[in-house]
């Protein structure tokens, strides 16, 4: 799929949400903008993905980050970088007053309620907490290695069966801290099975 | 109005759109509202995203309009320029009419610089134009007229040497 040139007008700075992806070089950032309908005559929400440079992995899923058109194009896909995070998922600070907030509360007002009404051991604690993105890459458990194989050699004849190594994995993407509103959980199953019968 | 459909129907017609009064400067790429669902505070913010938002993208095709809901207490517009600054408007309790307002002041093309604008653009509409910044650069390059006296020398009796020195 020939990527289209990026066009400068619209394209050059974008305000973006960071989305999982499998490529581990790039961000997928997802920006919304309005398009006109002209039947309608309104405006309508369209999401475009855009591939970023993030070298240092910095851009973590969820965070609102403002992206910037490269002068050149680093890879077919990726045509833009990480310029900066806005809003760190889960870790908002309101550019008003300097404070850290979570949705609609300040987190200094939550956590005199919470003094006041006595903390109890699930109490989350900003800064006891691990730091984010610590769940990601981890798996929930060990792949199975030739798990199909072995089906087959029991139920078939075992003359010739050849499969090779299906990619089974579960990549569940935490985003650290669930205040926002919104879990980001993304899973994904890549079967890749080639099986040959010889009878 | 066709497909009178939905609240205030009157935003969908090109009337209301063209009447756009925000007319945003040229460097500015990203205008992004953050106002929350609930709260007396955000009422302003609210209706100015219903009332005010589609006249602003109508005029403003290039920006990137982004409207983020319950991310902070207090609504707020942060402006993105691609030179790198940001202007920061709060917006905390502020009816509409006073955040438009506010916007046509600080990130709207000036008066001064709209008429200019429509200026350089009736210029290159009207093709009958020349001149600079038009087509041709004079008259002398359409078929028919006086020739270039550069090129071709004018008759004598329109030169000002012969028709005054003889009397």
């Amino acid at each position: 799929m020939a990527r289209r040139a990026v066009n400068t007008l619209k394209e050059f700075l974008l305000l973006g949400q960071c989305v999982p992806t499998v490529k581990q070089n790039a961000a997928k950032i997802r920006v919304k903008r309005l398009e006109l309908d002209e039947n309608l005559l309104m405006y309508f929400k369209e999401d475009s993905f855009y591939y970023c440079h993030d070298p240092n992995k910095n851009c973590k899923t969820g965070d609102i980050v403002l992206i910037q058109a490269l002068p050149q194009k680093l890879t077919k896909l990726i045509t833009h970088e990480i310029k900066e995070i806005v809003y760190p998922c889960g870790d908002v600070t309101d550019p008003i007053t300097g404070e850290k907030v979570s949705k609609e509360f300040y987190r200094d007002d939550m956590d005199k309620e919470v003094e006041i009404y006595g903390k109890l051991k699930s109490t989350f604690d900003y800064k006891k907490a691990p730091p984010r993105g610590f769940l990601s890459g981890r798996q929930a458990c060990e792949p199975p290695k030739n798990r199909w194989s072995l089906q087959l050699l029991d139920t078939h004849s075992p003359r010739g069966v050849i499969s090779t190594l299906p990619s089974y994995w579960i990549e569940i993407i935490d985003g650290g801290h669930w205040d926002t509103g919104t879990l980001i959980h993304w899973t994904k199953f890549t079967v890749a099975a080639a099986l040959v019968y010889i009878l | 109005m066709g497909f009178m459909k939905g609240r205030a129907p009157i935003r969908r017609t090109l009337n209301y759109l063209n009447a756009g009064k925000l007319i945003m400067k040229d460097s500015l790429k990203v205008f992004s509202l953050h106002y929350n669902v609930v709260g007396k505070n955000n009422v302003g913010a609210k209706e100015f995203v219903f009332w005010y938002l589609p006249q602003i993208q109508y005029k403003n095709p290039n920006v990137q309009i982004v409207t983020l809901k319950n991310l902070t207490p207090t609504p707020f517009i942060k402006c993105y320029f691609d030179d790198g600054r940001q202007i920061l408007v709060d917006i905390d309790d502020k009816p509409k009419e006073d955040i438009i307002e506010h916007l046509v002041q600080t990130i709207g093309k000036s008066k001064e610089v709209l008429q200019k604008e429509i200026e350089a653009a009736e210029k290159k509409d009207n093709p009958a134009n020349f001149g600079v910044g038009c087509e041709r650069a004079c008259i002398c390059e359409a078929y028919g007229q006086v020739p270039c006296s550069g090129v071709v020398l004018l008759p004598k009796f329109m030169r000002g040497k012969y028709a005054f020195c003889n009397k």
